[in-house]
């Protein structure tokens, strides 16, 4: 028979990344004292690991497992793929929007020219992982 | 895909979670199945014909869309 895809935590791997380093951000803010940043960032924390296990119990949706990161079986992951290339091109179309626009804003108010840099670091890092997602699947398929 | 999950599940009185849980997948991955929005992969689609003693060729019709 398949074999179930859950990991031994009591999340998933990406879920246990990202609240990890919103914990080490609340402890950093707390050790500098910025306490009202610091609690944001710990409920935050909690509340993203409430939503981890609320979409690992057993009778949960499917759209709320991959809303929340905690894919079940291959058709979630299916429907996450789905989801995320379009996120992706989105975010491809967005970023060149951006990109031109503060060209626009900084040829014509006299910004300095490092501010170009963000969206087209951005747009190359984009660029970037795209290739290596493409070069990435091809070789798995 | 039209498949023969529904017939052959109800026919040894299995729902859709009992299936669900024999096979490792989600109950609305066997309900997509049988209701033909979700094409299995082929290591799922040999996993449900092994659980009912059957073959991948008997269980779907990849001619159907």
């Amino acid at each position: 028979m398949s074999t179930p895809t859950r990991s031994r935590l009591p999340v998933s791997v990406p879920n246990a990344v990202l609240v990890t380093v919103v914990v080490a951000g609340a402890v950093a803010l707390g050790v500098l004292g910025r306490w009202f940043e610091a609690w944001l960032l710990a409920a935050v924390s909690v509340a993203a690991v409430g939503s981890a296990l609320h979409a690992r119990r057993p009778g949960s949706r499917d759209i709320t497992r991959v809303n929340a990161i905690e894919y079940r079986d291959e058709r979630d992951r299916s429907i996450a793929r789905a989801g995320f290339s379009v996120v992706g091109a989105v975010a491809l179309v967005l970023s060149v929007v951006e990109f031109v626009v503060i060209a626009v804003v900084v040829a014509a108010r006299d910004w300095p020219p490092a501010v170009q840099l963000v969206p087209i670091g951005q747009l190359l890092l984009l660029c970037v992982v795209w290739a290596a997602a493409n070069s990435y699947a091809a070789r798995r398929s | 895909m039209n498949s023969r999950v529904r017939e052959l599940r109800q026919a040894r009185g299995l729902s859709q979670e009992a299936l669900a849980r024999a096979v490792g997948v989600s109950r609305q991955t066997i309900n997509a199945i049988e209701t033909g929005r979700y094409d299995p992969s082929l290591r799922l689609a040999v996993h449900l014909a092994r659980h009912f003693d059957s073959t991948v060729e008997e269980m779907f019709d990849v001619d159907a869309h």
